[in-house]
């Protein structure tokens, strides 16, 4: 059995297209790889040149960025500043209710009228002389009146020596004592919501680390 | 028919020839533009110009941010807020004991 000439024709004809399109394909494959070099090189050149841009404006973008988060550091801190300073006020405004109570001898549990002779004491102490007058509310000055005699002994045992005299106007004070020397040269205030007040100004991070909000 | 089918071939050759020309030009000219783009702007960059999509991308990171940072701040404020009250009672008579000579 001999091949006939047609059919090598045919295999002829059949191998060279083959071999036409492969190279068409090869051709293809290489157009598209430079295509896709290209493409990966010129992304290579937007990223340098972004990267250089960000480096030449990068301080601008900083301040956009510091001047944003900065402010919303700033509104965050306030926000907290303010519930921090809300809760303290609740501890100082329950305080002084408390004291109130103390100085109208409503709590059972603290003798007012030792503290009232301790506050005498401390504000002469703190003035020094011999001749101090007391003010102090109209519920005060009437337990001072009262017991005058034994609260002067108390300052004069302190001091070794002084003469209180009670001012009959009343003041209008939580409690506590308002306490001067004769001539009005010196004078202490005593009261307890300037002691709150001083209390406040000093212990407040105190206050705050106790209630665990610092 | 030998002639033919060497034509074809030929054909091909110059077919394919073309195709890669023709890509490595395409390529060149890609390359030369995104050159020429990045010079453009770069100098526009140091002059301050064409720099707004750079801003307004940083603004709107920043504005993200910044949210952030103040959800924190109100949880924290929440927090402060929810002080329980024996840790009040317990900061009230710290103050009372200041303020009350001993």
């Amino acid at each position: 059995m001999s091949t006939k000439p047609l059919d090598l024709e045919t295999q002829l004809i059949e191998r060279t297209v083959k071999q036409r399109n492969e190279r068409v394909a090869k051709a293809e494959e290489r157009a598209k790889k430079i295509l896709k070099s290209a493409e990966e090189e010129v992304e290579r050149i937007k990223e340098e040149s972004e990267k250089h841009i960000l480096s030449l404006v990068g301080s601008e973008l900083r301040a956009v960025s510091d001047r944003i988060v900065g402010g919303a550091e700033l509104e965050g801190r306030k926000m907290m500043m303010l519930s921090r300073q809300e809760l303290l006020s609740k501890v100082f405004d329950e305080a002084r209710d408390r004291l109130t109570e103390v100085a109208e001898g409503k709590d059972e549990d603290t003798n007012y009228g030792g503290i009232l002779v301790k506050l005498v004491i401390e504000a002469t102490t703190a003035i020094g002389g011999e001749e101090f007058i007391v003010s102090a509310n109209e519920k005060d000055l009437e337990d001072l009146k009262k017991n005058l005699k034994k609260v002067n002994k108390q300052v004069i045992d302190v001091l070794g020596g002084g003469d209180l005299k009670l001012d009959d106007e009343p003041i209008d004070v939580m409690g506590g004592v308002v306490i001067r020397n004769s001539d009005g040269s010196k004078t202490f205030h005593n009261t307890l919501e300037g002691r709150l007040l001083n209390v406040r100004k000093r212990i407040e991070a105190r206050v705050s680390k106790t209630l665990g909000v610092i | 028919m030998g002639e033919r089918l060497q034509r074809l071939l030929d054909g091909a050759e110059k077919e394919t020839q073309a195709k890669i020309v023709e890509a490595e030009q395409k390529a060149a000219q890609m390359i030369s533009k995104a050159k020429t783009d990045a010079e453009r702007r770069r100098t526009m960059a140091q002059r301050g110009y064409g720099i707004d999509e750079l801003l307004k991308e940083a603004e709107k990171k920043a504005t993200k941010e910044a949210e952030k940072k103040l959800n924190e701040y109100k949880k924290q404020a929440e927090v402060v807020k929810d002080v329980p009250e024996e840790k009040i009672m317990e900061a009230v008579a710290l103050v009372l004991k200041e303020v009350l000579p001993q």
